[in-house]
């Protein structure tokens, strides 16, 4: 596992950003990222000889995301470790416009938001990421950019 | 500027960086293991997936919990209970192989911190306290029958230990009346967590202020979750006094955090996970 600790060393910081974009809060993101990387973890003698692991564990993080992670874990942790978060700190975005205007989108919208400004991926790469077709990825984009305007109102421009 | 770029300068802004933990990378390795053997003990799926999500993420970054430290400096810093040389502990970290990745109390094989107490459970622990353990203070050796080094068989031989977690070569066990043990196989006890009543020999302990740990002990160096130093000079033991506060990123503990916790533990430890 040396080498999958040198990995994770390495891609952790970045890593733990992506999530913050696709989670919408540093708390999720942790959660994201060590759940997904657990499992790569786990089967790493595969997932380390495929061409670019880091993109391949970013695919899983934005699906895993899309899937419905944070529910499930959210009702875990009510229903097994219930005082874990004594202690929450607050988001240093929470009074950007954009921001919140983004944690407020569904999360497949929000992952295409994600992938497509922050990963600069294309239309049909992150159909193939998120295993849906390029006209969902298009619809799904235009009802994010659509929403967003509609609550940032006047703070910014038309896309 | 129209909202394509108004989202990817957002993106760009640093501030979404999420600080890493010392130690995640133990804590990740850990959980892929744990994952692993799960598959191959064939536990089920539903148990699997508790093991993961219970010790998802909250081990991570440095904002989510407060009770992840890395020992005082393992080299040149000066004890902190005879701080002749205390101007040292401004040193640099020890290496994230050689700390504590993480702290957990709570079920196995969760690595989330647990909180404070709850008054029912400090209750509970006031009453079963043990006569050996009633006055005990943590000294830089030790708590009660519990010394740090002690061989495994040595402490469980007090009667006083309930095993609440173990993974490879590592056990942690609750103490009768509050707090854990922490054992490694190779090394012995390697961590001491005491519960809220009990100080140290110079009177530190859950409730005072970091500024009072200061006073008390110069040589403490700071760390995100509150400070930390050698417990005496020449041992690998060290002091860490936890806060539940923490300070923004690269800022110093402020004198008037509060300590929630008190350990002592060994540098020389291979229990990284169970700390």
């Amino acid at each position: 596992m040396d080498d999958f600790t040198d990995f994770v060393r390495a891609a952790l910081p970045g890593l733990l950003r992506y999530a913050h974009l696709l989670t919408g809060n540093p708390h999720d993101a942790a959660d994201l990222t060590q759940t997904v990387l657990e499992k790569m973890g786990a089967r790493w003698g595969a997932v380390r000889r495929i061409t670019d692991p880091l993109a391949y564990i970013r695919r899983e993080m934005a699906n895993c995301h899309v899937s419905g992670w944070r529910r499930t874990r959210q009702g875990d942790l009510l229903a097994d470790i219930p005082d874990v978060r004594v202690v929450r700190d607050p988001d240093p975005f929470d009074h950007e416009p954009l921001w919140t205007a983004l944690r407020g989108l569904p999360p497949q919208q929000r992952a295409v938001v994600v992938l497509r400004y922050f990963e600069e991926l294309s239309e049909a790469e992150i159909a193939t990421v998120l295993g849906v077709s390029r006209g969902t990825v298009k619809s799904q984009a235009s009802k994010a950019r659509a929403t967003l305007r509609s609550r940032l109102g006047a703070l910014v421009g038309g896309a | 500027m129209d909202l394509n770029d108004e989202l990817r300068q957002l993106f760009a802004d640093e501030r979404l960086d999420i600080p890493v933990r010392p130690g995640a990378e133990a804590t990740i390795v850990a959980g892929a293991r744990r994952i692993r053997r799960n598959r191959r003990l064939a536990v089920t799926a539903g148990a699997v997936a508790v093991a993961v999500l219970v010790s998802g993420g909250v081990a991570l970054a440095t904002h989510s919990t407060n009770r992840s430290l890395p020992p005082a400096e393992t080299t040149a810093d000066a004890p902190i209970v005879t701080p002749t040389t205390s101007t040292a502990t401004t040193t640099s970290r020890p290496p994230a192989t050689s700390t504590s990745a993480v702290t957990s109390h709570s079920s196995p094989p969760s690595v989330e911190s647990d909180p404070p107490p709850t008054g029912e459970k400090k209750e509970r622990e006031r009453k079963d306290v043990p006569p050996s353990l009633t006055d005990a203070v943590l000294t830089h050796t030790g708590y009660g029958p519990f010394e740090l080094g002690m061989s495994g068989d040595d402490a469980l031989a007090t009667d006083l230990l309930t095993l609440e977690w173990g993974e490879f070569d590592c056990s942690r066990y609750l103490i009768r009346g509050g707090g854990t043990v922490v054992v490694s196989e190779k090394f012995g006890v390697v961590s001491l967590r005491v519960p809220e009543r009990v100080r140290t020999p110079e009177g530190i302990g859950a409730g005072d202020t970091v500024g009072e740990v200061r006073a008390t002990y110069p040589g403490v160096s700071d760390y995100r979750h509150g400070v930390s130093g050698s417990a005496t000079e020449g041992t690998d033991a060290f002091y860490s006094f936890l806060t539940v506060e923490e300070p923004p990123l690269h800022e110093p503990v402020p004198d008037t955090f509060v300590v929630a916790e008190l350990r002592l533990d060994s540098s020389k430890s291979d229990c990284m996970l169970a700390m």
